[in-house]
């Protein structure tokens, strides 16, 4: 195995890049460099980046953790139906809903629907969770789950770009994109974001892991189930030695080039660009290659479950686990396709949440044990969530529409207080009445937790220094330990 | 939770009448001049019960420590009276009309606070006690510092450079004279030596030809123009390559993608299921076209303003078509959502991308920023904001069929012309058949030859009312059968009219009539297309629907009077819905009637939530519609109607009526029959008959003055249906007439159909506070930002007033377009702009590195009539743009940044070159220009809603600028080698370097694709020695020969790969798959895709 481990080459400072920079270029340059705090740097002025973008930079204060993994539950899964129980559905189920009603997207109010699943407290914490998830139950002490998060936007695209990017409309850079242009990555030889595709991308597309007006660099590799993973990663040569001579004889141009063009960053950088490409042709089959794992661990997983799904998003929960190994910075799982629909169950709510929480529930619960086994989970943030939750009351008779006023989602890993519940909703599970969190406050605290504080960590465009948090975000301290 | 009150009867006594006092002097007087000192028991009250709770959950945000949100401050009993961007917080007395109780009771979704929770119970009541204790404040002076920015702030911020008029001064003078070819080389040469340093030498021929065939057509230079220019020594060689490159028109379509990364051009509309941006191609050839054929620059922006408005159109100079609306259409490249929840949400955010797009590359601001509070750093206020919103609202999204060759206007106006000789004859028909009339009529219809069709009841149903003279049906004058009966049956129908009569009066005085289209034209209501003609019908117009002689109803807007081919939208002033239905009488075939609320038209995609404002239009005969879904929770929006006839069909529209919900409209009863049965001597059959005959003489005479209004001519109609008016010569003449439109109208083509921007109903725009639509505060009219045209700007009176803002933007006062226009040329040209934050002129943008010769540039550029291709000319025929790019030595230690340009830039090439010049020299390239776009190729990886129809791995050839770009489907290539998302402007492209590009280039099947056809090409051409062909593929690929050690490192790989395929002997020589991978190589050599 290809371990980068703790890869730290010697960082170019910002004062260095400074004393460099403003020795010719005059004060009217070095005092826009010197404006730009921290991370600021206008991208042409001789940023670090563009010499090697990956490098592993200085946190701003000691991190809790270096990779993440968000599990993206895409669709809006239902608060009420899995971490939010509330008894006044029960007693309400099928009569007019007890409180006003706020548009909807589908605007075909039902009744109040009560839900299909009992909910059952586990652990020491006694943390309620429902039928739906009875393996990730058992590790509801490490988990800290929010009840009273809330979204600006009540439709898919939106809210999926804002979740991602902190901002509703297309076209920002995703939050595994501001991780990697803030900290590099300490693997040298796999992107720094990767997104593991389990079939289903997110209204919005590809633009959910895009890089939006940070370098290209940044963006999201998109690794798919198929062979190869990733586009382009497997040579075209029929022998591998018909490559290797290819870039014996490249090297020796480019060799060529740089005396005749000149030893410039861009084209030497250029030039080492090839070598991190061939070092992911290796490095990727070797990623997925996971003969090596014990059956005990794919048994875990669920890749011999009868679901297929369980045995797909086992594979992607496993292919997770051995990025963080491999030092990736940000890793992004989306939800298998092939269970009806995605959590967006507008109609048939049993059917639909069952066959995607049958997907995922295992191999999440092993997820988290196998960091646990093997000393990740402490350095490792898991971050489990939707664009936005359901309504208590149904659309239609047996559907719920989406909900931006009050959903849960949880946390786990290092930095995390385990076993805790966080704000609530109102006795409907409707809206969020305390300890509101928003996205921009998830998003600073996942950055808080990577060591980068979020309001200086900021990239000067369209005439302002733009943060993942924009003006906004606060942390979460009560899930912090 | 008790409140201690030490003397409770005395308290509420006194405070009764203080809150009178209190209420009553609300209105006049400050609250303060009314306050008193609070009590001891007040100050504790609000000290143990009052002050905690403020301090702990509403200090964060509004206090004079802390933030300001809103505006709000929460920190002095004066701020929550004076109270934030909405208004008062706390009216003393009155906890149910105070905002801050509305807020922290948490019943108003909009309006909750604390934002993070509600406050606990009593909490709750101690803030709602307190208030209607008067809110006694202790000490309630309030702190000095204030909230707002102090006026005059936007005034001074306009010291910055960038709002200084352009200053032209004399090119400086250098030492070394003999260097410099034009004043752009002596400001850059000046700097350099006053620097201390030296300017490069001049690039080599074959260097500098690659550099300026890329930077003026995007591709390489060919071997013949290598050859060339090479071979020519005259001093004017490269002059002549510039001039060739300017004339060639691959020129437009390199120059139109760096425009097109400003109008964030798409081909859909992105979000969830990345619907179609239908005709976005053609906006993408029009700037082609622009660039090639060198619009002034000032034109062009006008044309982007307001082209729809120009008097005289640029047009196409082969096909003739208007030009100049094309333009328009950048407004709508942007994002559009199809289920927005809150409509008029979606509207702001789209318009703050029209205005983001639109200042950012007009004007190099972000004007943006300002839309929910001033400019942080710039002097852009809210309110210039939203009087640039102003011009959007004031106009709207259209569809306009374009007309090359000018054959529709020409069908149009033939027919036009054939219809008026139709109802010329028809009338001179008419007016001479008047005399004997009634007697005519009379004796007809007491003849008994008349026969009326049997009907069944449904077809009874219907003619009822719409057939005035069915009465006759049942009441047969002729009849004598029946004759007895008379009186009763009389009786009875008198009555039937009555109620029908007062029932359609009741119902439509219920209702708002908005249009009724009886005038001499369409009354405010806008047309597009030549289907609807000059005018709704007028009174005595031939029905040319018609083959005969038959009148149409005046007061009807119709496409259909003169072909059905012809397409046309009519269009509603903007009106502010108030009731829930509207009703619409309507006919047609194949037409559309849409309802636009908010400027929302994703319906055509996707109706949800949107269900009913749209309805097809297929009925020949005149028909009350409803709208066909309740607009109630739309009401307080504002929209417009749409009338659209886009085909082969016609749509007629006769009144539209606001109206409640509830049933189809009655019809009503013909007045001149009604009328006529309430006389009181009808007596008789006969009495009847005359009573009809007069009724019919009188339309007549109405038709003679002009009068003759819709049931006139609905009853005239019927006299001709009956044979009792029919001249025997006019109905032969109408009769060819109809004939000769017809053949005509089958001739009328298709148009060209593009998306531009359109008059709508003038409205200004109120400042939305803190960015939110639901708390609007003042209204701005239209202007221009006041920091550049001034506070004194005349009122924007009439229409849009676009044009008018694009003549203020190029006000020769305004220093903006020119500079920033120019600077984006010397950025293309040199890799970095002299103001390298190229679309921020503002405080956090960039300063210039030579601002001397910034404003002689712009100066320049201004006064030689905003050619671009000129100042191109003169960019690149300067020493400055000419020199080697070599680094090392003292300019690299000085100038480590190259900002005072020692050197030329050495620059990687973007994503769309790579490709097209692998394109060109596997001799792939289709040089075909223009047309519609090729479908994208799509890869395994590019998944999600909205999956398109995939294309060609090679898009046929075609260069990049041709490939379709899908928002939620962008191409891997082009976003590995930055091509931006499109999203906004963005005038500068990063240059990153990712393992994608490298992966792309060895391993991507359609970079394998071309170098096998170009290993094909060049083994195909002629029997050459390796050498000679190692030689011919480097002058392809790097427009220079290859040196003696790369020859011979090029064989020796051959050969390597010769046996790792196992060819025996000189087989390699001639193996397609040695020199495919040799060509592959080339590709990936740092030279290819990088400019020295």
């Amino acid at each position: 195995m290809s371990h980068c481990g703790r890869y730290a080459a010697p960082p170019l400072t910002r004062r260095e890049m400074l004393a460099r920079c403003a020795n010719g270029f005059g004060a009217v340059a070095l005092s826009s460099l010197l404006a730009a705090e921290g991370f600021a740097a206008p991208a042409s002025a001789g940023d670090s980046r563009e010499l090697n973008p990956f490098a592993p930079r200085q946190p701003h204060y000691a991190p809790r953790v270096r990779s993440v993994i968000f599990l993206y539950m895409d669709g809006g899964v239902s608060q009420v139906d899995t971490f939010d129980p509330k008894p006044r559905l029960d007693r309400d189920n099928g009569k007019p809903f007890g409180t006003k009603i706020q548009p909807t997207q589908f605007n075909n109010i039902g009744n109040t629907l009560a839900s299909p699943w009992k909910f059952r407290q586990y652990g020491e914490s006694g943390i309620p969770v429902s039928e739906l998830f009875p393996h990730v139950a058992k590790h509801v002490d490490s988990l800290a789950v929010i009840r009273s998060m809330v979204s600006n936007f009540p439709e898919h695209t939106n809210a999926n770009y804002f979740l991602h990017t902190g901002h509703g409309q297309q076209g920002r850079p995703s939050m595994g994109a501001w991780a990697g242009y803030g900290l590099g990555t300490e693997c040298q030889d796999l992107p720094s974001f990767v997104v593991l595709n389990g079939g289903l991308i997110p209204p919005g597309g590809l633009d959910n892991f895009n890089s939006g007006f940070l370098p290209a660099t940044y963006q999201g590799s998109v690794f798919a189930g198929s062979d190869p993973p990733v586009a382009n990663v497997k040579p075209t040569e029929a022998t591998p030695a018909l490559q290797r001579n290819k870039l014996a004889l490249l090297k020796q141009l480019d060799g060529s080039v740089l005396e005749r063009m000149g030893h410039v960053d861009q084209l030497e950088s250029a030039v080492a660009n090839y070598e991190l490409a061939a070092r992911m042709q290796l490095a990727v089959p070797d990623l997925m290659d996971i003969r090596e794992e014990t059956p005990a661990t794919l048994e875990m997983y669920g890749l011999n479950a009868s679901w297929r799904n369980t045995q797909t998003f086992g594979r992607q929960c496993l292919i997770a686990r051995r990025l963080v190994e491999r030092g990736v910075r940000f890793i992004e799982l989306t939800c298998p396709s092939g269970n009806g629909d995605r959590w967006d169950q507008h109609g048939n709510l049993k059917d639909g949440h069952e066959k995607n929480a049958l997907s995922v529930d295992q191999p999440i619960a092993a997820l988290l044990q196998d960091l646990k086994q093997r000393g990740l989970f402490e350095e490792t943030l898991v971050v489990w969530a939707s664009e936005f939750g359901r309504t208590p009351f149904a659309q239609g008779t047996n559907g719920r529409d989406h909900n931006p006023f009050g959903f849960s989602i949880w946390l786990a890993g290092g930095g995390i207080k385990g076993g805790t519940i966080y704000g609530a909703t109102d006795e409907f599970g409707y809206h969020a009445i305390e300890n509101k969190v928003e996205i921009h406050d998830l998003h600073a605290t996942m950055l808080h937790l990577l060591g980068i504080d979020h309001t200086r960590l900021t990239f000067r465009f369209s005439g302002r220094d733009m943060r993942l948090t924009d003006v906004h975000g606060e942390l979460i301290r009560g899930i912090l330990s | 939770m008790r409140i201690p009150l030490p003397n409770g009867g005395w308290t509420v006594l006194f405070f009764s009448g203080w809150l009178l006092l209190t209420g009553a002097a609300n209105s006049s007087l400050r609250a303060d001049e009314t306050e008193r000192p609070p009590t001891d028991a007040e100050v504790e009250f609000f000290e143990r019960s009052v002050r905690p709770v403020l301090v702990n959950n509403c200090f964060r945000c509004h206090s004079a420590a802390e933030k300001q949100r809103g505006g709000l401050r929460v920190d002095s009993r004066q701020h929550l009276l004076t109270g934030g961007d909405t208004g008062a917080a706390l009216v003393p007395g009155k906890p149910e009309e105070s905002r801050l109780i509305r807020a922290i009771r948490y019943d108003d979704p909009d309006l909750r606070m604390p934002p993070k929770g509600k406050l606990a119970d009593e909490e709750i009541k101690a803030l709602t006690r307190w208030i209607e204790m008067g809110a006694p404040w202790p000490n309630s002076q309030p702190t000095a510092s204030t909230t707002q920015p102090a006026e005059g702030d936007i005034w001074t911020r306009t010291i910055h450079w960038s709002f200084q008029p352009i200053r032209v001064t004399e090119p400086p003078r250098v030492r070394q004279v003999a260097w410099p070819r034009s004043a752009v080389d002596q400001f850059i040469l000046a700097k350099l030596e006053a620097a201390g340093l030296t300017p490069a030498v001049p690039a080599e021929k074959p260097a500098l030809l690659r550099r300026i065939t890329f930077d003026l057509t995007g591709l390489p230079p060919t071997r013949a123009e290598l050859d060339a220019f090479l071979k020519d020594n005259s001093p004017h060689a490269f002059e002549k390559v510039v001039d060739r490159l300017l004339e060639s028109p691959h020129f437009g379509e390199r120059w139109a993608r760096h425009w097109l990364d400003l109008m964030r051009y798409a081909e859909t509309l992105g979000h969830e299921f990345d619907y179609p941006l239908h005709h976005a191609w053609q906006y993408r050839n029009y700037v082609i076209r622009a660039f090639n054929a060198d619009v002034p620059y000032d034109q062009f922006v006008t044309e982007h303003l307001a082209g729809d408005l120009l008097e005289n159109p640029r047009r196409h100079p082969v096909e003739g078509f208007n030009e100049s609306i094309i333009g328009t259409g950048f407004w709508y490249l942007g994002e559009d959502k199809h289920a927005p929840v809150d409509v008029r949400a979606e509207e702001a955010a789209r318009m703050d991308n029209q205005i983001d797009v639109f200042s950012k590359t007009f004007l190099g601001l972000t004007v943006a920023c300002a839309r929910c509070h001033d400019h942080k750093f710039d002097p852009i206020s809210a309110a210039d904001y939203y009087a640039l919103a102003g011009f959007l609202r004031s106009s709207v999204r259209q569809e306009v069929p374009l007309d090359p060759h000018g054959k529709i206007a020409a069908a149009a106006d033939e027919l036009a012309a054939l219809r008026a000789s139709g109802t010329e004859t028809l009338s001179a028909a008419l007016s001479g058949v008047s005399a004997g009339l009634p007697e005519r009529i009379v004796a007809r219809l007491l003849s008994g030859d008349l026969k009326w069709p049997e009907l069944d009841p449904e077809q009874k149903k219907k003619a009822e009312w719409s057939d005035p003279l069915f009465f006759l049906h049942e009441l047969n004058l002729a009849d004598s059968d029946k004759a007895d009966e008379f009186a009763s049956r009389r009786d009875a129908l008198r009555k039937r009219y009555q109620q029908q009569h007062e029932r359609a009066e009741s119902f439509f005085e219920n209702t708002t009539l908005f249009a009724d289209f009886d005038g001499g034209d369409f009354g405010g209501w806008f047309t597009v297309g030549k289907a609807f003609g000059e005018r709704p019908t007028q009174p005595g117009d031939w029905d040319s629907r018609s083959a005969g002689a038959r009148l149409i109803a005046p007061g009807v807007a119709h496409s259909g009077l003169l072909a059905n081919r012809l397409t046309g939208v009519l269009r509603s002033p903007s009106f502010t819905i108030t009731q829930p239905n509207i009703l619409y009488r309507v006919a047609g075939k194949n037409a559309e009637v849409r309802l636009i609320i908010d400027g929302y038209r994703m319906n055509i995609f996707n109706a949800l939530l949107f269900g009913g404002i749209a309805f097809k239009v297929n009925s020949d005969e005149f028909i009350w519609h409803r709208q066909a879904g309740d607009v109630s929770k739309f009401i307080g929006h504002r929209a417009y109607i749409e009338v659209v006839d886009d085909g082969d069909g016609w749509v007629a529209i006769d009144e539209v009526r606001f109206a409640d919900l509830g049933p189809a409209p009655p019809e009503r009863p013909s007045a001149p029959i009604r009328e006529m049965l309430q006389q009181e001597d009808l007596d008789s059959p006969a009495a009847l008959a005359r009573a009809v005959g007069k009724v019919m003489a009188d339309q007549l005479r109405r038709l003679q003055e002009g009068s003759l209004n819709a049931e006139g001519a609905t009853l005239l109609n019927r006299v001709l249906d009956l044979g009792l008016l029919a001249p025997s010569d006019s109905a032969g003449g109408l009769a060819a007439i109809s004939e000769q439109m017809r053949s005509r109208g089958e001739q009328v083509p298709e148009p060209m159909r593009v998306v531009a921007i359109g008059e709508g109903t003038p409205d200004d725009e109120h400042v939305f506070i803190r960015g939110n639509h639901k708390t609007p505060g003042e209204l701005v009219h239209r202007r221009m930002l006041q920091a550049i045209s001034g506070a004194d700007q005349p009122r924007i009176e009439n229409g849009s007033g676009r044009l008018e803002l694009a003549r203020r933007i190029l006000d020769p006062g305004n220093p903006f377009p020119s500079r920033v226009m120019v600077n984006r040329v010397w950025q293309h040209l040199f890799g970095e702009g002299l103001v390298p934050s190229v679309d921020n002129f503002g405080v956090l943008g960039q300063e210039p590195t030579h601002p001397e010769l910034l404003d002689y540039l712009a100066d320049e550029f201004r006064n030689d009539g905003w050619s671009i291709k000129r100042l191109i000319r003169r960019l690149v025929l300067s020493r400055a743009y000419q020199m080697a790019s070599t680094p090392g030595g003292r300019g690299d230690e000085l100038d480590p940044q190259n900002w005072l340009l020692h050197r030329a830039r050495i620059r990687r090439l973007e994503g769309e070159a790579i490709r097209d010049s692998m394109l060109l020299i596997s001799g792939r390239l289709d040089r075909a220009q223009e047309g519609s776009s090729v479908p994208i190729y799509l890869t395994p990886f590019m998944q999600g809603r909205g999956r398109p129809q995939g294309g060609p791995l090679d898009g046929n050839g075609r260069r990049s600028i041709y490939i379709a770009i899908h928002r939620n489907f962008l191409s891997p290539m082009m976003l590995a080698f930055d091509t931006p998302i499109p999203f906004t402007a963005i005038g500068r492209r990063n240059v990153s370097n990712v393992p994608a590009q490298a992966l792309i280039l060895l391993n991507d099947p359609f970079v394998v694709q071309q170098a096998q056809l170009w290993a094909k090409r060049r083994l195909a051409e002629s029997s050459q020695s390796p050498e000679e062909r190692i030689r011919e593929l480097y002058l392809d690929a790097f427009a220079r020969p290859p040196s003696a050690d790369e020859v011979a490192a090029g064989i020796a790989f051959l050969q390597q790969q010769a046996n790792e395929y196992k060819l025996p002997g000189d087989r390699w020589e001639q193996d397609e798959r040695v020199w495919t991978d040799f060509c592959h190589v080339l590709f990936n050599v740092k030279e290819f895709i990088f400019l020295q």
